[in-house]
């Protein structure tokens, strides 16, 4: 069994535990901050009923304004929204109106779910409580009501008294959220303004305000990036039209002008801000269960529960998180054979990639999961902070598998093996052969004119050193040429028509000289060429050789005569050996068969006496190795001369290995050996000559039956490596082998204390002469008392 | 009674043959070299001739040239030459059997026995129905008996399988794999040498030398195969 730590299972379990304790850690650690934030949970009571209030408030007065009230019964009944007080504080009188809604019988308001807020006027515009207004850039369409309605923008207008730019539609006006206004009179040309000039942003400092009535001094302004001259009347597209307030008023009543909080920012010119106090009452069993109420109320009654256990909480969680990440480091593996194909990409690769990963995991953690389900409101807020806490849990989980994963690397030490650095490193280590390469060979090329100019001189020295004769020979052949053509240039003074024909003699000449020198030296090239083949048969012509090649000739074929001399010698007496062999062999069988044969004779003769009966036993048992030992001899003898035919044929080794110990099975089980045979599942299929390997490989396993140590194995292994087959044997000697491998597999030689056995001594020298012949190999090693036969040979 | 007539120049050899062969019951004419053993086939009424072919005056090839000129009797050579060429040249001038020296007297009588068979009996067309022959191996299946020269041979139910199985392929190369599926009906993963050994038993028992197999031969590397001679 592994150990506990090394289980894949703890591996892959301990990562998970640790996550689901961190997960647990941090939520209650988060829970507490959240309480502390809040000053316990009654705090957090009123500050989510607020919200709500402010929410329900705001929605009931817009429906109320917009007079769609059987829209506004049903939301109210839905959310059991009993009761509406609105009141109206007029800016310039301390008075105040009190507006109670119709349609909703008031009983005594709760002190605590009054809310005031300041509202715009709702005579002119509408106040959207939906934030998304924007521009679809490029194309001139306003999509608001969360981005399902597009409206076609039909101009710009720049309302020059309000100092507000609005894109103007057919029913309404949007506010311009970005406008750049470039002027003449300034360096840097550009001033962002945020809204109504109001706040705005000039040569990068904040809140320096822009004069909107100077609009006159504009140069123009860019609406999302589209540069537009301000202009009074309406006759061109692609500029801002200069408006009046009251004419945005005119163009209908009850809404036209869209008003929208853009990111946090209110957009409304001041004159139209009224403050009212909304009043509101709500009945909470009424409200509908799947009303945002009631899942705010659900999600926060949780929360609250949870206060209680904060402290056992956080304490808990911290245990698991130490013993699951203790865990996680012990399960890290130290083994190096066991690091898969994760342990061994490059460190910063697999770290980038779990880093995008985690990326792209926060993206959606923190921005596409809650738009999805605050957009498209799918799903309740139960499920959208399961799917959260899914997304966070999986972020550390990817964390987790990564740290433990290079914690392994450290562990095995093969954290710098498997960085991008001994990557690179071996890269180039690698490349480098290729890049030195070819700057050599340049070098080389470079360089060749040089040193043949070099060696030229240094030759030239040496003959002048050494043989002086033939050096000034050479010269003086030199002088005399040059100096017939410096006489023949010298008869061009005369008549030009000399140096033509002394041209063409001079050249007929050399161009002879060279041919012939040429021809000579090509001779003698052919000639040594057949000589270092081994090609005795044809000496070199000499007679039509003249000077040094004629004597370097006849010195190349006196060698050429001395080597087929003595090769021919050799022929003889090793065919002479072998005849002499064959022929003794002869004569010793024709004795010998008498010997046997009458021994035979003798023993079925009824001998009584039982001395006798043991000389002829004797007799029986010498008679018959003497007739092995001239057969073993006349073998060793053909095979180590070649002198056998040898048929190659294809033959499957694992079925000849099967055949041969078949055949020795019984042999080898009287002498105790355990045959143990390793071979490979596909077949091996070798170039070889049944009879012939047979007998190499009989001589081989007899040896092994003679000579091994009784209860030992014999191991026989078949390899199949590149080309070659590779046949190994392997057996434990009875004795102790006191010689070296070479030495025994010369003839007649034996380990000195075997010398007494049964056989020859020539197993393995007709064993090796019949590997070869076949062109394979055989090696023989002694390691101790261990035996060792490896036999080679080409496959197909 | 069969006439043999033994010829090689060693006197010694010549009476050991004659001990061995006149023990098996046949009548024994001698002679020591190849022109006195062409001359006594012209004589005598020979059935076997057993012939040395390094001999004085002429030698056994010549010897059995001549003979083969007027008689078609069987001729065992006899000789301390055993290298393939040597083998091949007795056999294409006529020679029906080959037998090295040293040899083994079982061996010899064994061969001497086949080739008078096959010389006396086969020729009259004595050839039983329901039997497969090779050689001097005949296989009844009916009464699951295999006899050589004319001998009863026991063999084990699997012997007497794989022997039919070959017998009934003359020539054909069969593996270790196939016989065993054939033979055992079976997957021979495992099994290895089973075959190999089955083989060997089986040539002990129908091989004079098993050394040498006449008949159930090993193909190296390939599998076995059964040729007659």
């Amino acid at each position: 069994m592994k150990k506990f730590g090394k289980s894949i299972w703890v591996r892959a379990v301990a990562p998970v535990l640790c996550t689901v304790a961190s997960l647990w850690l941090a939520i209650s650690i988060l829970a507490t901050i959240f309480y502390a934030g809040f000053g316990g949970s009654e705090n957090l009571y009123k500050e989510i009923y607020d919200e709500i209030a402010e929410t329900y408030s705001i929605f009931a007065y817009d429906s109320v304004r917009v007079g769609d009230e059987e829209y506004l019964e049903e939301f109210l009944s839905e959310r059991g929204i009993s009761c509406v007080v609105t009141q109206q504080l007029l800016s310039d009188s301390n008075e105040s109106t009190s507006v109670q809604m119709e349609k909703f019988s008031c009983g005594e308001l709760r002190e605590d779910y009054l809310y005031e807020r300041e509202i715009v006027d709702g005579a002119h515009f509408q106040y959207s409580t939906e934030s998304l207004v924007g521009i679809l850039l490029g194309y001139n369409y306003v999509y608001h009501g969360g981005d399902t309605v597009y409206d076609e923008v039909q101009r710009v207008v720049f309302d020059k008294e309000a100092g507000i730019f609005y894109f103007e539609t057919e029913k309404y006006f949007f506010v311009v959220e970005n406008i750049i206004v470039y002027q003449y009179n300034s360096f840097t040309d550009y001033v962002l303004v945020n809204k109504d000039g109001a706040s705005c942003y000039y040569n990068g400092y904040y809140d320096i305000k822009l004069d909107t009535t100077q609009y006159e001094t504009w140069a123009s302004v860019a609406i999302n990036g589209m540069k537009m001259p301000l202009v009074e009347s309406d006759k061109f597209i692609n500029t801002i039209q200069v408006v009046t307030s009251s004419d945005i008023r005119e163009k209908g009543i009850g809404g036209n002008v869209v008003y929208a909080d853009i990111d946090g920012v209110e957009y409304y010119p001041e004159e139209y801000i009224d403050t009212y106090t909304i009043q509101i009452d709500w009945d909470e069993s009424k409200a509908l269960e799947e009303s945002s109420f009631s899942e705010w109320k659900h999600l926060y009654a949780g929360i609250i529960r949870f206060e209680y256990y904060v402290v056992p909480n956080i304490i808990l969680s911290f245990l698991l998180f130490v013993v699951s990440f203790v865990l996680l480091v012990y399960s890290a593996n130290n083994e190096k054979e066991s690091m898969g194909i994760l342990h061994k990409v490059p460190v910063a690769i697999y770290s980038g990639v779990l880093l995008l990963a985690e990326a792209g995991l926060l993206v959606l953690l923190v921005q596409a999961v809650p738009m999805l389900l605050i957009n498209y409101g799918i799903g309740s807020v139960d499920l959208g902070i399961v799917l959260e806490l899914l997304i966070a849990g999986v972020m550390v989980w990817l964390a987790l598998v990564w740290f433990q994963n290079i914690l392994t690397r450290l562990k095995c030490k093969s954290f710098w093996r498997t960085s991008e650095v001994y990557y690179g490193y071996n890269l180039v280590k690698a490349g480098w052969g290729y890049l030195v390469k070819p700057v050599k060979w340049c070098w080389n090329v470079v360089t060749t004119p040089f040193r043949a100019i070099g060696n030229a001189c240094k030759e030239m020295m040496q003959l002048a050193r050494e043989n002086t004769t033939l050096f000034f020979s050479g010269l003086v052949a030199f002088g005399i040429l040059a100096f017939v053509e410096v006489l023949g240039i010298a008869a061009l003074l005369w008549y030009e028509e000399t140096l033509v024909i002394f041209f063409v003699f001079m050249k007929v000449v050399e161009g002879a000289l060279l041919m012939i020198a040429l021809s000579q030296m090509q001779n003698l090239h052919e000639g040594s060429k057949r000589v270092a083949s081994g090609d005795m048969s044809k000496p070199i012509d000499t007679s039509k050789m003249f000077w040094k090649f004629k004597e370097h000739g006849e010195n190349i074929n006196k060698v050429s005569d001395g080597i087929a001399l003595a090769v021919e010698e050799r022929m003889k007496s090793e065919r002479f050996k072998t005849e002499l062999i064959t022929n003794v062999s002869h004569d010793i069988k024709t004795p010998l068969t008498s010997i046997i044969n009458y021994v035979d004779l003798i023993k079925k003769e009824d001998v009584q006496d039982e001395k006798l009966q043991e000389y002829v036993d004797v007799l029986d048992r010498q008679s018959a190795r003497l007739k092995k030992l001239i057969e073993d001899l006349m073998e060793a003898s053909k095979a180590s001369t070649g002198n056998l035919a040898v048929n190659l044929e294809e033959c499957d080794v694992d079925v000849l290995l099967t055949q041969i110990i078949g055949e020795f099975e019984e042999r080898l089980a009287k002498n105790q050996l355990e045959v143990v045979v390793d071979k490979p599942e596909h077949p091996v299929v070798m170039m070889a000559d049944g009879r012939h390997i047979w007998r190499v490989i009989d001589n081989l396993l007899n040896n092994a039956c003679k000579y091994s140590l009784a209860g030992t194995r014999v191991y026989v292994s078949l390899k199949q490596e590149k080309q070659e087959a590779v046949i190994v044997f392997k057996n434990i000697s009875k004795t102790a082998l006191n010689i070296p491998s070479d030495e025994l597999m010369e003839r007649f030689v034996r380990g000195d204390s075997s010398r007494n056995t049964e056989g020859s001594g020539l197993g393995l020298s007709i064993a090796q002469s019949l590997t070869e012949l076949m062109k394979g190999s055989m090696k023989l090693e002694i390691d101790g008392d261990l035996f060792k036969v490896t036999l080679r040979f080409p496959t197909i | 009674m069969y006439n043999v007539l033994v010829c090689d120049d060693e006197k010694d050899i010549v009476s050991a043959l004659k001990i061995y062969l006149t023990s098996e019951g046949y009548n024994v004419f001698e002679a020591s070299n190849g022109k006195e053993a062409v001359e006594v086939v012209e004589s005598e009424e020979i059935h076997l001739v057993l012939m040395d072919i390094m001999m004085p005056v002429m030698d056994g090839i010549q010897a059995m040239v001549k003979i083969r000129e007027k008689s078609n009797v069987p001729v065992i050579l006899l000789t301390a030459k055993g290298e393939d060429t040597d083998k091949v040249l007795g056999l294409t001038v006529g020679a029906d059997d080959y037998i090295t020296k040293p040899f083994n007297p079982v061996e010899l009588q064994a061969r001497v026995k086949s080739q008078l068979r096959r010389y006396m009996l086969l020729g009259s067309g004595n050839q039983s129905i329901g039997k497969a022959r090779m050689g001097g191996i005949e296989m009844d299946d009916k009464a699951k008996e295999v006899t050589l020269d004319g001998e009863k041979v026991n063999l084990t139910r699997t012997e007497y399988d794989i022997l039919k199985l070959l017998m009934d392929h003359p020539g054909e190369v069969f593996s270790p794999n196939q016989i065993y599926e054939k033979v055992w009906n079976d997957n021979p993963f495992g099994t290895e040498n089973t075959v190999a050994v089955h083989i060997r038993h089986l040539r002990e028992k129908i091989e004079y030398n098993p050394q040498e197999p006449r008949y159930l031969k090993v193909v190296w590397g390939r599998g076995y195969k059964m040729e007659g001679d």
